[in-house]
């Protein structure tokens, strides 16, 4: 493997790295709260339990809104400002060569004929 | 997660680019200054030599492959303009001049061969190699300039009573 393969596999792992963790919801954040079975009557309750329904009011056949406790996350600033800089890092990488372009040409200076200047990273 | 967490997040990710599209310079650059031995007993004679020069080249060798990396590579002198050869005749310099080569290879040495042709005298429209030097194999070590490695030419060929000490030229 060589070096611009490695680093190019070290970017990639890095921009899909940082988005999991950008983008992951800590799995604490929403835990629940003690059981309670809603169809339990205890017999000191005054009032009507949670879960039990008067199918007569209307009330009861409408539907309820679904509501999230946390928000969708491309509501947040930094879904996208993250989706951004990994467009454009995708971008530059396309459009960008990895490697570097060798050094200018060393050889000459006074009394020295310059040869040929040529190998890697180097215009044929 | 918290706000700062998401901005470290996002900075990181912003540095790990920077950190991976910079980096360091990978290349090896090898100066290599190509002499005529004028010296010794085998040197090469001075002005019969220079008068059947034709041209020169470079062949770059790498100890990881016995295929050189770069083959029959022409000289010429770069103040001169483009493709201009070093080696004209009785004109050619005794001091060539300085080859600059970059590696991009993380490992392994490279070594360096010229060769000077002249026409072959039993077929004319072919050059066979009559000055010829090889240096000694050179580490690679990625983001250094290299001493410069010198590197005197000699003449080759088949041993003759003229030239007892003269060696055969390698391919």
């Amino acid at each position: 493997m060589t070096r611009s393969n490695l680093r190019t596999r070290t970017v990639c792992l890095g921009v899909v790295a940082a988005l999991a963790v950008a983008t992951a919801v800590p799995a604490w954040a929403e835990e629940p709260s003690e059981y309670v079975d809603p169809t339990i009557v205890k017999d000191t309750a005054d009032e009507t339990p949670d879960g039990v329904k008067n199918l007569g009011s209307e009330q009861a056949v409408t539907k309820k809104q679904v509501e999230y406790s946390t928000p969708p996350v491309y509501t947040k600033w930094w879904f996208w400002a993250t989706a951004v800089v990994a467009t454009a890092a995708v971008v530059f990488l396309a459009i960008t060569p990895l490697t570097p372009k060798a050094r200018g040409c060393t050889a000459g200076g006074p009394g020295v004929i310059p040869l040929n200047c040529f190998g890697d990273g180097r215009a044929r | 997660m918290t706000t700062l967490s998401r901005v470290t997040c996002l900075i990181g990710l912003a540095t790990a680019f920077v950190v991976s599209t910079s980096g360091c310079d990978p290349y090896t650059y090898y100066n290599v200054h190509v002499t005529l031995q004028l010296q010794g007993n085998n040197a090469v004679k001075i002005p019969n030599t220079l008068d059947a020069i034709q041209t020169c080249d470079v062949s770059v060798y790498s100890t990881d492959s016995s295929a050189a990396i770069e083959s029959g590579i022409a000289l010429d002198q770069r103040t001169l303009g483009p493709k201009v050869s070093p080696c004209r005749g009785p004109d050619t310099p005794t001091d060539l001049g300085i080859l600059d080569y970059s590696t991009a290879r993380s490992s392994g040495s490279l070594s360096f061969r010229v060769n000077v042709y002249a026409t072959n005298p039993d077929d004319t429209s072919k050059l066979i190699p009559i000055i010829q030097g090889t240096t000694n194999p050179v580490p690679v070590s990625p983001g250094h300039i290299l001493p410069t490695i010198d590197l005197p030419l000699s003449p080759c060929g088949a041993v003759t009573k003229d030239q007892p000490n003269q060696q055969p030229c390698q391919q």
